[in-house]
């Protein structure tokens, strides 16, 4: 994308459960692993309350890519409710491919509490991909007329 | 095609007298050829409006949600895809199974009048039935084909014409269920590279006017309030353009996910053309593949794919 | 009277200055879109989507606002200045857009933005030869293959396209472009046999007189409970009505930038009279079809003294569960009459 902006940064959103993936970004800010500041964090109390409408409002409302992180499967701190969300997005994962979005752009990844790194880790690697593929435009509303 | 009107209304007279029914749904001629609308009879006397004929095309599951608030039991006649959409609904809970009554009619496949219309032209259309075939009679001329060459796509690949879990089923021949390849669309789709698949679903997309008329088909589209009709939070404003049109069949296709009984409704039903089913066909394959085979609407206790699961689920997310 | 080959279209359209807009293949069927080099379509009757949506979008930007800080710019947004073509649409669709302009632009409020287009734009109208079966225009007045006012009439002689301009920007149009010879004698005369033998193809037939009336008088018939009940409240019907004019306003933003727009909104959805408090005057489907039909059969005959349907016949055509206007009109006569 040589039209970008050298200086843009990608809006990445990410979805943490409260019980891991949240306590994991904490970990990360504690430990002062440095990541790129690309991400703004939308604490859930597990990752299965996120509901596939709110991925897609991110992208609506202009976030370039999104991340839903919760804890491992097994570990859920309601002992299932990422299972259900494992089978979601999956689904989701694939229908939003099948469309022509850049499978990047939207990632699910399982985090628990004491993986500081791995978040700081997601997160690069994230911002990274997004950037190679540049702004998203896809599915954002508000400011397009088919006119 | 007579016999089986005939037998129609003599059922539903008879079970409105025994007081299984107080009231049927069926289909009657619609004021054009290719229109076999769907119809209420109140009493006895009215049996005579209902039809069969190989226009019967909507789907009737739909209308039972509304009629759940009237008193005593409803009857129903029901094709295959009629009664894996009332097990939806009995499944969600959207209606109750003791307040309908439901009599199948072994599907021999509907046609799509465009296909007829192509062979013989519009206007003054008859169809015959011939010993292997029908007779097509129009002001292009007269042609004899088989229905399948006329039959709706749907109907080419349903899987199941005939009717489950009915209370009782009228003698009849339903067509051969396919057992092909029902996702071959969607295959070819999956090979383009990501961009084309964009471009295709842009173009197919922005025609879509947003008259939700493959909603209020759906009978996997059963929810009381949609989250389209709702002000507060608002989740999709009324401009259609691209982006919106997208984000409402991606989402509508998640909230029918596992859940889709494939009668392909939605494509019928669309003024604009859109292949939807290209969308519903996409996800019940993606559901089969990663949790197992499932089709919905075949059991009214079914387990639904995305209201379960297994803790040894196919894991990408790492 | 003029005529023009049919093979010299494209230097017709490429001759117009402004959008032209031609039916194109689109779907299932056909749809007004811009002209971009394609040819004249041999099989096209009528779009699917009317052409209202030219002069009225489905979704038409009112101003655009940006936020940067403390400043808000707010641009209002215009209809463009250049002219527009709509070449062939019908004659039902042209008097549609006469009914149109009754409600955008007549009496004390003006539509700003509707006006500006329509002045913008010249309706050439495609005589139709042959009605499709849902066609019942002559129900309401109309004839087929003539719309009275419309800038230009056209026919469609085979090789030839007669033009009869009707309006004095019409003729001025015509006059300007050079592609046009005088009509023959023997083509004057196949138009006028054209357009009596159009009528004929017109075969659905709608009762309108004394239905206003009828209606008025029966508005808490139980006939409208059974016409509801089958309907499934898409919007199909009210959307790709030529008539149907009703719109929402609303806005939406992204990172600072968006705009206030109007989009099409439908009688049918369950939300569209609904007030603030919860309260909603047409509780359910009933209020709902029965508004459609009222707004079509009585209410634009109270308030603009025309009927508000031209017998287009798209809803027929289109709804899911075969709604059926002119059978209503029918049942109407025969069952409230008693």
């Amino acid at each position: 994308m040589s039209s970008v902006d050298a200086d843009w940064k990608p809006l990445i959103v990410g979805f943490c459960c409260n019980w891991c993936s949240y306590a994991g970004a904490d970990l990360a800010g504690i430990g002062r692993m440095s990541y790129p500041a690309t991400i703004r964090i939308i604490r859930v109390p597990c990752s299965g309350r996120v509901n596939p409408h709110f991925v897609i409002r991110a992208f609506q409302k202009g976030a370039d890519g999104v991340l839903v992180a919760g804890c491992h499967p097994g570990d859920c701190h309601y002992s299932t409710g990422n299972f259900y969300t494992r089978r979601r997005y999956l689904l989701m994962q694939r229908l939003l491919e099948y469309m022509g979005i850049e499978p990047a752009r939207f990632q699910v990844r399982w985090i628990s509490a004491a993986e500081g790194a791995k978040f700081a880790q997601v997160v690069t690697q994230m911002t990274e991909e997004i950037q190679a593929l540049g702004p998203n435009k896809k599915l954002r509303g508000g400011c397009t007329c088919n006119e | 095609m007579q016999r089986m009107t005939d037998n129609m209304r003599k059922r539903a007279g008879e079970l409105m007298a025994e007081g299984k029914a107080d009231r049927f749904l069926g289909w009657e001629k619609g004021s054009f050829w290719w229109q076999s609308p769907p119809v209420e009879i109140k009493e006895a006397s009215q049996t005579e409006r209902l039809i069969w004929d190989l226009f019967c095309t909507a789907n009737l599951a739909k209308y039972l949600q509304q009629m759940q608030s009237l008193e005593g039991k409803t009857g129903v006649f029901v094709k295959g895809c009629d009664a894996r959409g009332i097990n939806r609904l009995v499944r969600d809970g959207a209606i109750d199974r003791d307040k309908v009554y439901l009599v199948g009619i072994p599907c021999p496949g509907m046609i799509d009048p465009d296909k007829v219309r192509e062979l013989v032209g519009d206007g003054q259309v008859t169809i015959a039935p011939l010993e292997d075939g029908l007779s097509l009679q129009g002001p292009l001329g007269e042609r004899k084909v088989t229905l399948d060459e006329v039959a709706l796509d749907k109907c080419l690949l349903c899987r199941h014409p005939e009717p489950l879990g009915c209370d009782e089923v009228l003698e009849g021949k339903a067509r051969e269920p396919f057992t092909g390849d029902i996702y071959e669309e969607v295959r070819e789709l999956e090979e383009l590279g990501s961009d084309e698949r964009y471009d295709y679903w842009a173009e197919e997309l922005s025609r879509c006017i947003r008259c939700y008329a493959c909603r209020n088909v759906c009978p996997a589209c059963n929810c009381v309030k949609c989250v389209f009709d709702m002000d507060q939070p608002n989740w999709l404003d009324g401009a259609t353009n691209l982006a919106n049109n997208q984000v409402y069949q991606l989402i509508r296709f998640m909230h029918v996910a596992g859940r889709c009984i494939d009668c392909g409704e939605c494509e019928r039903a669309c003024p604009m053309g859109i292949p939807l089913r290209k969308l519903a066909a996409k996800v019940d394959k993606d559901v089969n593949e990663l949790f197992g085979p499932f089709e919905a609407g075949l059991d009214p206790e079914e387990k639904l794919p995305l209201g379960t699961f297994d803790p040894n689920d196919p894991d990408s997310f790492e | 009277m003029k005529a023009i080959a049919k093979t010299a279209l494209p230097d017709l359209f490429a001759a117009l200055k402004g959008r032209v807009y031609v039916p194109v293949r689109e779907g299932k069927g056909y749809g007004f879109a811009l002209w971009q080099g394609q040819d004249w379509p041999a099989d096209y009757q009528n779009t699917i989507v009317p052409p209202k949506q030219i002069l009225f979008p489905q979704t038409e930007d009112l101003y655009t606002f940006r936020v940067e800080g403390e400043d808000i710019t707010i641009d209002p947004a215009a209809p463009p200045e250049e002219p527009s073509f709509i070449f062939g649409l019908r004659p039902c669709d042209y008097r549609a857009i006469e009914l149109l302009d009754l409600v955008f632009r007549q009496g004390p409020y003006l539509d700003a933005s509707y006006s500006k287009r329509r002045d913008n734009t010249f309706l050439m109208v495609l005589g139709c030869k042959e009605g499709l079966p849902t066609c019942f225009c002559t129900s309401f007045g109309l004839e087929p293959a003539f719309a009275p006012g419309a800038d230009w009439n056209m026919w469609d002689l085979g090789e030839i396209l007669v033009v009869e301009p009707g309006t004095d920007k019409g003729k001025e149009l015509l006059e300007g472009l050079g592609l046009f010879r005088e009509a023959t004698e023997e083509e004057k005369s196949q138009v006028e046999k054209l357009r009596e033998e159009a009528k004929a193809t017109i075969t659905l037939h709608a009762p309108t007189e004394g239905i206003t009336e009828l209606l008025q008088e029966n508005f808490d018939h139980p006939l409208w409970d059974e016409v509801a009940r089958k309907c499934l409240e898409c919007g199909a019907c009210t959307y790709l009505c030529p008539t149907c004019h009703c719109y929402d306003m609303q806005s939406s933003s992204v990172l600072g930038q968006g705009r206030r727009f109007r989009c099409w909104d439908s009688c049918m959805y369950c939300n569209y009279t609904l007030m603030a408090g919860g309260h909603n005057p047409r509780p359910s489907k009933r209020e709902r079809v029965r508004n459609r039909f009222l707004h079509k059969l009585q209410y634009y005959p109270e308030n603009q003294g025309e009927f508000g349907c031209v017998g287009c016949g798209r809803c027929l055509q289109h709804c899911p569960v075969h709604m059926d206007i002119s059978r209503f009109m029918a049942q109407a006569k025969e069952v409230m009459a008693k």
